[in-house]
């Protein structure tokens, strides 16, 4: 091992370049682990030190880092998670994404910390890594097809389904820049990840190692799990049931749920998509990631009717938005929905979000069906949205418009501003920030552009514990930020967020954990870490030009007050807003711009790693 | 204290004592720890088998709880082999179980396979089924061979010479994929790999050499199937 | 004398998936006299779109694989023969 860590690292990353057909290895200094953690952590790093603020999405100089952490491969509940970061064709920015994939898995066991893929592929490539061998193989028989096929076809490679597979869909071969990165069953849904695999002609990546993954304390970690085992039982039985979808009724009736475009808050359909008709009506089975218990992961399966056959892994963002956000109210549409964008390789999100613009436009007569090939784009319309989302994917008519993002579409079209949402170029999760003003710097201040994950979850906190007013102003920026910086951490270990308070990593971790793992005294520094992930990451956008201004939110958020629902008449002024994110700023130590200033980069200890 | 945990065997016609000391001096190799696995290693740990090494290079995850019914559901991330050997040992705290937590290929399977007098085949791919059969016939030690699929099952003992090998009756099957199982299927076949293991080791009642058992638990209909060897086989025809 | 007419009655057994292909679990079949294991391999294209061989299906005669009989699938077919179908069970 290059690493002096007991367990958890290599210390190794491995560089492929496409353009060249090289392969490399390198170490990575034991100090960015303590100080960066690893996963998102490291990936920041690399990023800040080999992506320039000058490099497009598409441009060969932009790289693909793909990070595990120190638990990753661990036996340890959902101990699956690894990054990717990269400049976003969605957003034009810096981009960072979770997923339970088997990638981090299985780099690990070949015996890399991450991989980090450079230049472009001169025709369509699939990268086969086995046991650490790297070979550049021809994927010309896998363009065009659909994800699940293309998977499949990866596991075929290496014989075996015990692998880390991941893939692009036909929209990411044609530079869609809403397109996701589908690996294994799961996936890298935001940002247009997906896309700059298609302008790398990279078609997939499979990787299948078997090495061990060395462990400080195998006793602790195995007294751990049990222990977690049990928590997880107890806390996390309804996850287990119904999902992430449980979240759809509360949602709704504290009228915060996005409905047709965000013009309101409350979606009457909300009973008919719910996690009781999910349960009852749709609900076949559970999916666990690799080594989880809880299964949260809900498929539904569409019996009858016009979306017979459809099948999908459903949660609670898919739901929101192809749902209440497109006004639907039929779920076998919403699974059907999922379904598409996963084979044809887009974000649900992103594309859920972009078919409701294109509904709303439509429904106000600014674009008309000679811009959407016929589709009579209205909310509440199953086909029409499944319609919408093929154009898109397909970049035919109007599509080829929309496949560029909320800002291509703003560039050329600027007074569509009223009804395109956004933050910095992403569209937003499935939650009106009119609903509770904490969500508004959740999406303001996400270092990748409007994210409920990166930007802090707040509704436990905004909604359910009763411990915050929801509308007030003061105290959610430190709020948001502990958030913020909770995830930022949990994101550099590899677990799952949904697992972590059953292993202490909790805003106030003890680090029992980390040490059991790498032998290291990670104890109390871990929040700490979180922070400095955060504001390195703001130094990235800072450098790519991103002040004060990006941070705003869409005027449908700022001057629109909620017209009807459990909150009507609700709003939150630009005035307020701004209230909001003195106090995030403040809290964070960075100027009035967004800046860190250097006071916070030096009590950071941030001075060293940049 | 010993004789009292196997006096029911014991009292079998054919299984003296000398049987008992058989098992207590041999090593026998479990290729898997998955749905067959569970029960083959139960029922030889309950017997009494000296040394058992069980190998697998996987974590539990839910999925497997169906039929892997070695593990609990605290064991989910945690590796099976690991798990296993625990397991094991509080049902018999007598034998010693080693963990083997490693891929089997034609690269590591001698090593993973060490000093066993039998190679037991809990696999759920043929790939690994084709190290293990090479290995024995390097080794000149029994392979019981078993696959279950469904409500179904396969299982034979290949001993070349005096029977086949694997390679001479499935020459090259092609890759499956995920395989679903019905859990009880699991029990049974693995079941009886841990009896036709018992038999080989004593040296009493009849065991499958020379036959193929296919049994269909939902039709409960049950063939028993000559196998010959193949003289041209490239994997024992030289024996 | 022999009487070329005469029908060769053969049992057919389906086991596992063969039998969901099939349709059946087994069946008596007739060929006429000098029919041959390639007979069958006909019938059962014909029939069922089962196509032998195969290195997914098992095909035992009497007992025997069919690459264990001298003639392989030129092996003539007796009157009574039973013939089994089966796949290589994988799973474990």
């Amino acid at each position: 091992m290059a690493t002096s860590f007991k367990g958890g690292y290599f210390g190794k990353l491995l560089r492929v370049n496409l353009s060249t057909k090289s392969v490399s290895t390198e170490e990575i200094p034991d100090v960015w682990f303590e100080k960066l953690l690893g996963g998102r952590g490291v990936a920041a790093k690399i990023y800040y030190n080999e992506i320039g603020p000058e490099v497009k999405p598409f441009d060969e100089e932009n790289k693909i880092i793909l990070m595990a952490g120190p638990l990753t491969g661990l036996p340890l509940p959902a101990a699956t998670k690894f990054q990717l970061s990269t400049k976003s064709p969605e957003t034009g920015g810096y981009l960072c994404s979770n997923c339970s994939g088997r990638v981090g898995t299985h780099l690990k066991r070949c015996g890399f910390d991450g991989m980090v893929i450079e230049g472009k592929a001169d025709a369509w490539t699939y990268l086969k890594i086995e046991e650490g061998e790297v070979s550049f193989c021809d994927a010309s028989e896998m363009a065009g097809k659909k994800t699940s096929e293309v998977i499949d076809s990866l596991y075929d490679v290496v014989g075996s389904r015990k692998a880390a597979a991941l893939t692009v869909g036909p929209s990411a071969e044609r530079l869609v820049k809403i397109s996701y990165v589908a690996v294994d069953r799961r996936a890298l849904g935001r940002g247009g990840a997906g896309a700059v695999f298609g302008s790398k002609k990279l078609k997939g990546v499979v990787i299948r190692g078997s090495g061990e993954i060395p462990v400080a304390d195998r006793k602790k970690v195995d007294e751990i799990r049990t222990k977690a085992y049990k928590i997880l039982r107890e806390t996390r039985a309804n996850h287990t049931k119904y999902g992430t979808a449980q979240y759809i009724q509360p949602i709704n009736e504290l009228g915060c749920m996005p409905t047709r475009n965000f013009q309101t808050t409350y979606f009457e359909g909300g009973d008919q998509i719910n996690h009781i008709t999910l349960f009852e009506k749709f609900k076949s089975g559970n999916s666990a990631c690799d080594r989880c218990p809880v299964a949260c992961g809900t498929i539904a399966e569409v019996k009858e009717g016009p979306f017979k056959g459809a099948r999908a892994r459903t949660e609670y963002e898919n739901i929101g938005i192809l749902g209440a956000n497109c006004g639907i109210s039929d779920f076998a549409a919403v699974v059907a929905a999922n379904q598409l964008c996963d084979e044809l390789g887009l974000d649900t999100m992103s594309g859920g979000n972009l078919a409701a613009l294109a509904m709303e436009l439509f429904e106000r007569g600014l674009i008309t069906t000679n811009d959407t090939e016929g589709i009579e784009a209205r909310f509440g319309d199953g086909q029409a949205l499944l319609d919408l989302l093929t154009l898109f994917a397909e970049r035919r008519g109007i599509g080829d418009l929309f496949a560029e993002g909320a800002l291509g579409i703003l560039e050329a079209h600027p007074e569509w501003k009223p009804y395109v949402i956004h933050v910095k170029g992403l569209t937003p999760a499935a939650y009106d920030p009119r609903g509770f003003y904490g969500n508004a710097l959740t999406y303001g201040t996400s270092v990748r552009g409007a994210c409920h994950n990166v930007g802090g979850w707040t509704i436990r906190a905004e909604l359910q514990s009763g411990q915050y007013d929801r509308f007030a102003l003061e105290g959610k920026g430190p709020l948001v930020m502990s958030i913020q910086d909770n995830r930022a951490y949990v994101d550099s270990l590899g677990i799952c967020t949904v697992v972590r308070g059953s292993m202490d990593f909790s805003a106030d971790p003890k680090g029992e954990t980390m040490e059991a793992a790498t032998g290291y005294p990670f104890t109390s520094k871990l929040i700490e870490i979180g922070s400095r992930i955060y504001s390195l990451e703001r130094m990235i956008l800072s450098r790519e030009g991103k002040k004060r201004q990006d941070d705003m939110l869409p005027p449908r958020f700022l001057t629109e007050p909620v017209p009807s629902g459990p909150i009507k008449g609700q709003v939150l002024t630009e005035e307020m807003y701004n209230t909001l994110l003195d106090e995030y700023y403040n809290s964070r130590g960075w100027d009035n711009e967004g800046v860190v200033q250097k006071e916070t980069v030096e009590s950071l200890e941030l001075t060293a790693l940049i | 204290m010993e004789e009292n945990r196997y006096s029911r065997q014991l009292l079998i016609s054919d299984w003296s004592g000398e049987c008992q000391e058989n098992l207590a001096r041999a090593t026998v190799f479990i290729a898997g720890a998955g749905g067959l696995g569970s029960s083959t290693a139960f029922y030889l740990a309950a017997s009494g088998v000296g040394t058992i090494r069980i190998c697998d290079d996987g974590d539990l995850e839910l999925s497997n709880l169906n039929r892997q019914i070695l593990y609990q559901e605290s064991d989910i991330a945690a590796p099976k082999v690991i798990a296993a050997a625990e397991r094991l040992k509080s049902l018999n705290s007598t034998i010693n179980v080693v963990p083997v937590l490693k891929r089997i290929t034609d690269a590591t399977v001698d090593d993973c396979v060490g000093e066993s007098d039998l190679i037991i085949d809990c696999l759920d791919n043929f790939t690994a089924r084709y190290c293990c059969n090479a290995a024995a016939v390097r080794k000149g030690i029994p392979f019981i061979h078993a696959g279950i699929s469904g409500f179904s099952g396969q299982l034979t003992c290949f001993s070349p010479p005096e029977t086949p090998c694997l390679s001479c009756i499935f020459p090259e099957v092609p890759d499956s994929g995920i395989v679903p199982v019905a859990g009880p299927a699991a029990g049974v076949i693995g079941s009886l790999e841990a009896m036709e293991g018992i038999k080989l080791l004593c040296g009493i009642g009849n065991p499958l050499k020379g036959r193929l058992l296919v049994w269909e638990g939902d039709v409960q209909r049950t063939e028993i199937i000559d196998i010959a060897r193949d003289p041209e086989c490239p994997v024992c025809g030289s024996l | 004398m022999e009487n070329n007419y005469r029908v060769i009655s053969v049992q057919i057994k389906y086991l596992v998936n063969l039998a969901d292909k099939a349709g059946r679990l087994s069946e008596t079949a007739g060929f006429p006299s000098g029919s041959t294991l390639e007979s069958v391999q006909k019938y059962l294209q014909q029939m069922y779109d089962i196509k032998l061989p195969d290195p997914g299906i098992m095909t035992v005669l009497n007992g025997r694989g069919w690459n264990q009989h001298p003639e392989k699938m030129n092996t003539p077919l007796a009157d009574g023969d039973t013939i089994l179908l089966f796949p290589p069970i994988a799973g474990g």
